[in-house]
């Protein structure tokens, strides 16, 4: 299957954001961060444009 | 994060004092001076212990001021207590710590509270007066400057020499982390091992699990291949990044080694010169020595010959005189004469009888030959003197020559020695410099070309593990399309894939842009500094390596480590470095128990007015002397200016100056 691009975009940027949080106020752990980061895969994958 | 004001009670020699410091953003240096002794480093250690406790500082006995401690009695409880006011993103904050101290028989100990705590934090938002939770204390701290910082913002004598001593090796502490968070590159690279981490634990291992965990035995095992090969090539592409840095980093040096030798041309044509009047030498040495062999052994063999040819001449001159007569017969001994008068028969086939004249004449004989036949001994030595004169007619002559021989050999290797040294002179030991570049351009020749076999072996793996990887990811795809759960794990799984290639090639474009950066400026600053270019590397572990060949005095070290610190204060604030991809970084305050004995009164001068430049607030601790040197240098920018007073070893305060 096809990435979408615009999808991809969203995913990188919402999850950069979420660890540039994550280095300034340390409030999650590993598990907790890979955790965030595959809800933002997951719901940006069955976001409907 | 800027830090206004710090109030110190029975913190060791500083029973009640307090130091306000510069807010101003112009004048933003506080000045403090002390004697030696009088406590600037237990200052720098009381920001560290506030902030961070017992563990972030090196004084590890009690640190209840000690007057205070012998006054102690068994009821009494005493307290040592720091208090840090700042200001954090908008916000007043009091960050307070304290440990209590009781008596106990004779010892003082510490006294914990009713939780259990040694020490005791505390902070209060004084914008919004209200105490922090317990859970908010340290993620604040960190968000005003994470411990692992702290060393090179509470920076002191100590540190400056153990960073200092590193410097050239390449072996210090790996300070990659450090800088990268400073700089704003740590939420990429956390992002890029959530992503992705090897085996350990990250998004893509999830998805894989998830999917191998409904598909039976036969996607564990492709899983795990995949897995394999992943590995192999991860571990490939590291040697090959690692050694293709290595390659570079000597291609460099070689160019470098190259140019040295270029300038000194004209010390290598004096070598050449040098070795080819060796070799001449060498050669005459040779011939020479040889010469001398065969003269010893020509008059050592000829030598009796020699001296007895005068005896020999006299012998043969006196002979004549004597005029003997050789009356021998040849062949002919006195023991065939004997046997023929004792056979009364000569060979003739005559009788000899007795009374004979025959046997007269017989008896005659045996007067002239061997073994009485003086004449024909005589016979005999005349030849041998006359042959050993005539032989000895060119002894001298030979020798003579010989000696003249070895004379001018001898006079020639003087002169060659003589061109040798003038060259010597004329090389200064430089010939020593150009003998040490070409070793040097030997062995990075050699090990470049074995670098490049190992490269050539390295990439063909890479390439049979990629084809590998494609198989076994093709397998794996004809596998899932028959199941639909599977298909959409699938799909975000290839999402988080992609996703960790484009972060690893935008980290790798970001650290190699702030590598680059911070190595201009290191030289920049450094150059600045000392005074003087000197040219210095950043290798992976952010550590400075010095591409000079000479070793560096001691105030080339510090300016080195000033010019780090500089350096990293200066590219984490610097905007124009920031974009979408790096983190958010706060401002940070440098508070400095300066050593700056080592520098000279220019570098001082240098120092005093860089700094206040690049850091936002500065807060300086330092020796009395150098402290009027930078009280001069820094007058513009001293906001606040203090002296410690020290009355005793357990007491000190500090008085106060405005600028």
């Amino acid at each position: 299957m096809e990435l979408e691009r615009e999808k991809f975009n969203r995913m990188l940027m919402r999850m950069i954001k979420v660890e540039k949080e994550n280095v300034k106020n340390k409030q999650y752990k590993n598990r907790e961060m890979i955790e965030i980061l595959k809800g933002i895969i997951e719901e940006e994958v069955n976001r409907e444009n | 994060m800027k830090i206004r004001k710090i109030v110190l009670h029975n913190f060791r020699q500083y029973k009640n004092s307090e130091i306000e410091f510069s807010m101003d953003p112009v004048r933003n240096v506080t000045l403090v001076k002390g004697v030696g002794g009088s406590g600037k480093t237990t200052l720098t250690e009381a920001f560290r212990w506030c902030l961070y406790g017992s563990n972030a500082i090196a004084f590890k006995e009690l640190l209840l001021n000690r007057d205070v401690e012998n006054l102690l009695n068994d009821k009494g409880i005493v307290f040592t207590e720091v208090e840090l006011y700042v200001e954090h993103r908008g916000n007043r904050y009091l960050i307070r710590r304290r440990v209590s101290y009781k008596r106990r028989n004779t010892k003082v100990v510490v006294a914990t509270n009713k939780a259990g705590d040694r020490e005791e934090l505390i902070i209060i938002n004084e914008t919004t007066n209200r105490e922090l939770s317990e859970d908010e204390l340290y993620p604040l701290i960190h968000e005003m400057i994470p411990k692992d910082l702290a060393e090179y913002f509470f920076f002191d004598g100590e540190h400056m020499k153990s960073m200092a001593s590193n410097i050239n090796s390449g072996k210090g502490k790996d300070v990659g982390a450090v800088v990268k968070n400073l700089v704003g590159l740590s939420s990429l690279e956390e992002l890029k091992k959530h992503l992705y981490n090897g085996s350990a634990s990250s998004v893509m291992k999830d998805y894989t699990v998830d999917i191998d965990s409904t598909g039976g035995e036969n996607f564990k095992k492709n899983s795990q291949e995949i897995n394999r090969y992943q590995l192999l090539i991860d571990d490939t592409e590291k040697k090959l990044k690692e050694n293709r840095n290595h390659y570079t980093k000597w291609q460099n040096d070689l160019m470098d080694v190259k140019n040295e030798l270029a300038n000194m041309k004209s010390i290598e044509t004096l070598m050449a010169q040098r070795n080819e009047e060796e070799n001449k030498r060498d050669r005459a040495k040779e011939k020479r020595i040889a010469k001398e062999g065969k003269y010893i052994k020509f008059f050592s063999n000829n030598l009796y010959s020699f001296l007895s040819r005068k005896l020999y001449e006299n012998v043969l001159g006196s002979l004549d005189e004597l005029k003997i007569e050789n009356y021998g017969v040849p062949d002919v001994t006195d023991e065939t004469i004997k046997y023929i008068m004792k056979h009364h028969h000569c060979i003739c086939g005559n009788k000899i009888l007795d009374g004979s004249e025959e046997e007269k004449e017989l008896k005659k004989l045996l007067e002239y030959i061997p073994p009485k036949s003086c004449g024909t001994m005589i016979a005999d030595f005349c030849d041998k003197a006359h042959e050993e004169i005539e032989n000895n007619n060119e002894y001298v002559t030979t020798l003579t020559d010989d000696i003249s021989e070895i004379d001018e050999l001898r006079l020639f290797e003087t002169e060659c020695d003589n061109t040798i040294l003038n060259y010597i002179e004329t090389m200064n030991h430089q010939d020593e410099e150009v003998e040490k570049l070409n070793q040097r351009r030997s062995a990075l020749e050699k090990n470049m070309e074995q670098l490049m076999n190992n490269f050539q072996q390295w990439s063909e793996k890479l390439g049979e593990y990629q084809h590998e990887l494609e198989l076994k990811e093709t397998e794996r795809k004809r596998m899932i399309a028959s199941n639909k759960s599977k298909i959409q794990t699938q799909l975000y799984y290839d999402y988080a894939k992609q996703l960790q290639k484009t972060v690893d090639k935008i980290y790798k474009e970001q650290e190699s842009n702030i590598r680059n950066s911070f190595e201009e400026k290191v030289n920049q600053l450094f150059y600045e500094i000392f005074g003087e270019k000197f040219t210095f590397s950043v290798n992976n572990k952010y550590n400075i390596v010095s591409n000079e060949r000479l070793e560096l005095s001691t105030s080339q070290r510090y300016s080195v480590v000033l010019a780090f610190i500089a350096t990293t204060i200066d590219m984490a604030r610097k905007k124009e470095n920031k974009n979408e991809y790096l983190d958010n970084i706060v401002n940070y305050p440098l508070v400095m128990d300066a050593p700056l004995s080592a520098f000279s009164k220019k570098q001082i001068k240098n120092i005093s007015e860089l700094m206040p430049e690049i850091v936002e607030q500065l807060i300086i601790f330092i020796k009395d002397t150098d402290g009027d040197y930078v009280e001069e240098y820094m007058k513009d920018q001293i906001g606040k200016n203090y002296t410690i007073a020290s009355k005793t070893k357990t007491y000190s305060y500090i008085e106060g100056v405005e600028a």
